[in-house]
């Protein structure tokens, strides 16, 4: 075996010549472990909580500026995959800075007594809003004792019975007067269900027409001149009453407002002086006063007609309400206050996270209430949404959820544009409610938003949508990986303990949490780098605090750790089993052993869900005389994914370039995954059918023992791939399952060598020499290790020497160029042989 | 036999209607009346006579006062108005007296008002006439004893007053006679002792002390609370101020009260603002 020979200790890539026989890989080069004794705790309980996010830096720094500089338009994107901790992050940054910020103001809706439909927002000193909404009820409580008590008192009673008295004086003087003039002249004034006549009289009784024709002719007419006299009297008599109605009711109101503003002008007066910082809220009572001033009777005519029992058997019905009493919450909803943002909790400013960001639980709404079978709405029902909670703070807004839910983002970057919170209902955005509603004074908005979404949505919204980049300038990019150092390393194991803690998990032990450092580098897929993915660690964590509850450890070991990681595996690796049982039944042809020409074992890497791993192909290859082409025939039968057919091309551009560059490529050659049925894409592939190709041209067969991953470029350099570790674990479980011979192993590409974390136990094999990893920098390497036979390299003379494999491909291509152009002499015929040469 | 009837001998009480009042204030006070007194009641609806005689004249014609203008006038009219009038009193009734369980009945009889309407409720304990709280017209007629003389006292009668107080208070008028006891029956049954103020008509301290013994006798157990004043002349401006005074809703008086055989008596208490009753 190639790796008996003069190997280096780690990776023989770097050594000799590009043809240089490459070297196994030793134990520390497939895997990186993590020494218990470079964890700085013995176990997590003494460790000291992280107070800072470990390895994004970058996101930090972008977060801090996000937040420090207020100026319009700068609003966050914190965007990186799933699990990389950036609502936490965000939210603790958002946090600690909002603690330091003044607390913004409160805010409440009220009526507004010009328009009702316009109701009016106030501004108020933070945490003073309850106390408004407060005041306002214990006054309207008041008001329904200290009203009527005014309206009870003597001195109004008194008033008011002089002026009625008044009227009524002088209405009575009036019909007085008149009934006089009528019964001087033998004539009564009369009522009837439809209005008033006045009829000739005798003995205060009405006289017939029968009797009245036999009065004297001069009698008769005196009469009729006279009720006619009298119409004209009473006409312009009661031409006045409704002057004087007027009158006595402009009276009325004035002695009411009088009575009512001596009643409550002291009530209200010390709501004022308890709010006299505010101004606009002493406005709003101003006119509070004014309006219960003008209304004050509705007030009483409510009290009286809940209190209608004591009306009684000589002053009205028992229990019943009159009828045209406003109920009380008619009357009184209007001197509510709504309280919209009440700081009174909140320390410093707030910090929201909306996570369902409908329209109306972002802008806020406006309900209704069913009254008679219509919906009806007033300013008491106007509800907040985030921005207001979050106004004067900041708001956290999953990008994705926001972005699915109708109108939403639309209205948020109007509102972000216009700087007010203006509340509208679906129906009024889409103009297709025409019915009365409400329009809520505008709230002024000073807020930071965060959004939170993947990079692919943030791409998509900058490429996409043109006001994006105005609104959202500060980009917080979290990465999934960070650099593996000593110092990162102990700040992961903090970071490992801070989680277990905050999630009240059991402590862990030295050895465990360097497990889990392990675990992170084989998530980052890289021995120099340490996943970020978060939740990924915090789900191994629980799961191992699960399995030594089960094992009955007090602490958790790295045993534990390694069965969370074990048992997360299995539970996913169904398919995996079943694809790896048809190799190692014969279904699917895979040969681990002995040797084939033009045949060679790839590897790929195929996702289920969360779960991914590495499963051999065979890949074939066959040639024969042709016009230069390679042909893909995954790619024939659009199986094949454009990056497959790009490596395939590169192939027939390096044998051409490599073997024939004086000369025709005259090849035809097919390439084609064996027993793929499904889509195959990724050049990682192309290493392997060079090497398929270089054996079918040069008639050397390929030991099967190996399997092989990387792509290809132009000169023949072996370029990195990735799922490097599921690929080798992969072949290594199905040779493992047919029998380890000691001669297999996989080739990678050098560029890989630095991602190796394997299994322990595929590292175990390979120490144990029953296994290898092999790193190749070239295709000449690749197939001198695979054929046994040197790649060789062309000499001075241009020659490429006897035997090797490529002195025989270069045979074979120019065997191949000959019998093509002897092909086309035949074809063309002698007279154009000298256009042929 | 019935506590009520025991208490006050009230079992029908008789609205009577006059087609000039409005009839929704009566009616209001008729309902609370008779649900008070646990008695049926029993409305007429009086087509008034001298109204239909005077709508017959050619010349006459009807000031209507929500156009503000005098209009033809005729018997065919005035007819219609009744009718109409009447189907919608007696609709008001039926709901009034179903919505408070009321035994109740509805008449239409034609006369002049207040004797038509003593007239046909011969079997009635008590008579309500008034007219409403009409203000545009209120001065222009009322219920009146004066010109019923002596009939005011032949039956019980409630005479409404327009804009009378809103008050359970009542004032009754003892001097110790049968119809003075009864109308303190009456009074009784209405309202609760602390609602009642008992006029003793009496000239001296001794005669006040008798009477008010008498009354606490009549009272028995639901004394408690009654006021008792001494009015030393039985005038009928004393009762009326005595009424004003303490804001009665209603003065109650008996029916052998000698202030109703007296003329200016009767006018006075025309005159007065609260409802006035008489017992007999």
């Amino acid at each position: 075996m190639a790796r008996e020979g003069n190997m280096a200790e780690n990776s023989g890539t770097e050594s000799g010549s590009p043809a240089a026989l490459p070297t196994a890989l030793s134990a520390e080069a497939l895997r990186r472990v993590c020494d218990p004794a470079t964890i700085p705790f013995a176990t997590t309980r003494e460790a000291e909580p992280l107070k800072t996010v470990v390895g994004q830096d970058r996101a930090v720094a972008a977060v801090e500026f996000g937040i420090g500089i207020r100026r319009e338009g700068y609003n966050l994107f914190a965007l990186g995959p799933p699990g990389t901790g950036k609502h936490t992050l965000v939210h603790d940054y958002l946090t600690r800075a909002a603690a330091e910020e003044p607390t913004p103001p409160d805010y409440v809706y009220v009526n507004n007594f010009d328009d009702p439909h316009k109701p009016r927002a106030l501004k108020l000193p933070a945490g003073r809003a309850a106390a408004l909404h407060d005041a306002l009820e214990a006054l309207v409580r008041e008001l329904r004792t200290a009203l009527p008590g005014a309206f009870e008192s003597d001195e109004y009673v008194s008033r008011r019975q002089m002026i009625e008295g008044e009227f009524k004086r002088r209405q009575e003087e009036m019909f007085e007067a008149l009934q006089a003039r009528a019964k001087e002249k033998g004539v009564a004034l009369m009522r009837t269900p439809v209005g008033l006549m006045f009829a000739p009289v005798r003995d205060g009784e009405v006289i017939e027409p029968k009797e009245f024709e036999k009065l004297p002719a001069e009698e008769q007419e005196r009469l009729k001149n006279d009720i006619e006299a009298l119409q004209e009297d009473l006409q312009k008599s009661m031409e006045q009453l409704p002057a004087w109605s007027k009158e006595l009711r402009d009276k009325l109101r004035e002695l009411n407002r009088e009575v009512t503003q001596f009643a409550v002008g002291h009530l209200i007066q010390a709501v004022r002086e308890a709010f006299a910082d505010a101004p606009a809220v002493v406005a709003y009572l101003d006119r509070v006063e004014a309006d219960i001033v003008d209304n004050a009777f509705d007030f009483i005519r409510s009290v009286m007609a809940q209190d209608a029992g004591a009306g009684g058997a000589m002053g009205g019905q028992p229990g019943r309400r009159a009828p045209e009493a406003p109920d009380d919450d008619t009357l009184f909803r209007r001197y509510r206050v709504n309280v919209l943002v009440d700081n009174r909790e909140v320390t410093g400013a707030p910090v929201v996270y909306e996570d369902h960001p409908v329209l109306g639980n972002l802008i806020g709404r406006i309900e209704h209430t069913a009254q008679f079978g219509a919906l009806v709405t007033d300013f008491n029902l106007i509800k907040p949404g985030a921005l207001h909670k979050a106004n004067g703070g900041y708001l956290i807004i999953d990008a994705r959820r926001i972005l699915m839910q109708p109108l939403s983002w639309e209205e948020l970057k109007r509102t972000l544009r216009s700087e007010e919170i203006r509340i509208e209902s679906v129906g009024q955005l889409m103009s297709i409610v025409s019915t009365v509603s409400l329009d809520p004074e505008p709230i002024a908005l000073d807020i930071k938003i965060v959004l939170v979404g993947d990079r692919q949505l943030y791409q998509l919204l900058c490429a996409l949508d043109p006001d994006f980049d105005g609104l959202f300038k500060v980009q917080a990019e979290f990465q999934h990986v960070m650099t593996r150092t000593d110092e990162g390393v102990g700040d992961y194991a903090r970071l490992i303990a801070t989680l277990a803690e905050r999630h009240e998990l059991r402590a862990f032990d030295r050895a465990a949490v360097a497990r889990i450092v392990e675990y992170g580098q084989r998530l980052a897929d890289d021995k120099e780098r340490l996943s970020t993915s978060f939740r990924d660690i915090l789900d191994i964590l629980r799961e191992t605090d699960y399995w030594a509850g089960r094992n009955g450890n007090g602490t958790a070991t790295a045993a534990d750790v390694q069965r969370a990681i074990d048992t997360k595996i299995h539970r996913g690796d169904w398919v995996r089993e079943l694809i790896h049982e048809q190799i190692t039944r014969g279904t699917v042809l895979i040969d681990v052993d002995g040797e084939a020409v033009g045949q060679v074992n790839a590897l790929s890497v195929l996702q289920l869900g969360n779960f991914s791993f590495g499963k051999p192909s065979r890949i074939t290859a066959r040639v024969r005389l042709g016009k230069g082409e390679v042909v893909d025939i995954e790619r024939q039968v659009e199986l094949g994914g454009s990056l497959h057919s790009k490596g395939v091309l590169i192939l027939s551009s390096f044998l051409g370039a490599r073997y024939c560059a004086d000369r025709p490529l005259a090849l035809s050659a097919s390439l084609v995954f064996e027993q793929s049925y499904g889509g195959v894409d990724g050049d990682s592939a192309s290493s392997t059918e060079l090497y398929a190709l270089l054996s079918a041209l040069s008639g050397l067969p390929i030991n099967q023992s190996f399997a092989i991953t990387g792509s290809v470029n132009q000169h023949g350099e072996v370029q990195a791939i990735g799922g490097v570790n599921q690929k080798i674990e992969g072949y290594f479980d199905i040779c493992s399952t047919l029998g380890l011979t000691g001669r297999q192993g996989v080739l990678i590409p050098n560029t890989n060598v630095k991602h190796l974390m394997l299994r322990h136990d595929v590292v175990e094999a390979c120490e144990a020499g029953r296994f290898a990893v092999y790193p190749i920098a070239t295709i000449d390497q690749g197939i001198a290790l695979l054929t046994g036979v040197p790649a060789g390299e062309r000499g001075v003379d241009g020659v490429f020497p006897e035997g090797s494999v490529n002195a025989r491909v270069e045979a074979r291509l120019e065997d191949f160029a000959k019998k093509a152009r002897a092909f086309a002499k035949g074809r063309l015929g002698p007279d154009n042989e000298e256009a042929d040469a | 036999m019935k506590p009520a009837e025991t208490q006050n001998g009230i079992r029908r009480v008789v609205l009577a209607l006059d087609p000039g009042a409005d009839y929704r204030a009566a009616l209001g006070e008729a309902i609370a009346l008779a649900t008070a007194l646990q008695a049926e009641l029993n409305t007429l609806f009086i087509e008034d006579v001298g109204l239909l005689g005077a709508a017959r004249h050619s010349f006459v014609r009807r000031y209507a006062p929500m156009r503000a203008r005098w209009e033809p006038f005729g018997e065919s009219e005035i007819e219609s108005a009744f009718k109409d009038l009447a189907g919608r009193v007696r609709a008001a009734v039926a709901e009034a007296a179903s919505r408070d369980r009321l035994p109740w009945s509805f008449k239409v009889v034609r006369g002049e008002v207040e004797a038509a309407a003593l007239s046909a409720a011969q079997d009635a304990d008590l008579v309500v006439l008034g007219a409403g709280q009409d203000a545009l017209l209120a001065g222009l007629r009322s219920p009146s004893l004066a010109r019923l003389g002596k009939r005011a006292r032949e039956r019980s009668v409630l005479y409404v007053r327009p804009k009378a107080p809103v008050a359970r208070l009542l004032v009754v008028a003892y001097d110790g006679a049968p119809g003075a006891d009864r109308a303190l029956g009456v009074a009784a049954r209405l309202a609760d002792p602390s609602e009642l103020t008992v006029a003793l008509i009496a000239s001296d301290a001794k005669d006040a002390g008798e009477l008010e013994k008498q009354a606490r006798g009549m009272l028995g157990d639901r004394v408690a609370g009654t006021a008792f004043i001494t009015l030393p002349k039985a005038s009928a401006a004393d009762l009326c101020g005595l009424s004003t005074r303490v804001g009665a809703g209603a003065l109650v008086i008996g029916a052998d009260n000698p202030l109703l055989r007296n003329a200016a008596a009767r006018k006075r208490l025309d005159e007065t603002t609260c409802r006035v009753l008489v017992v007999r």
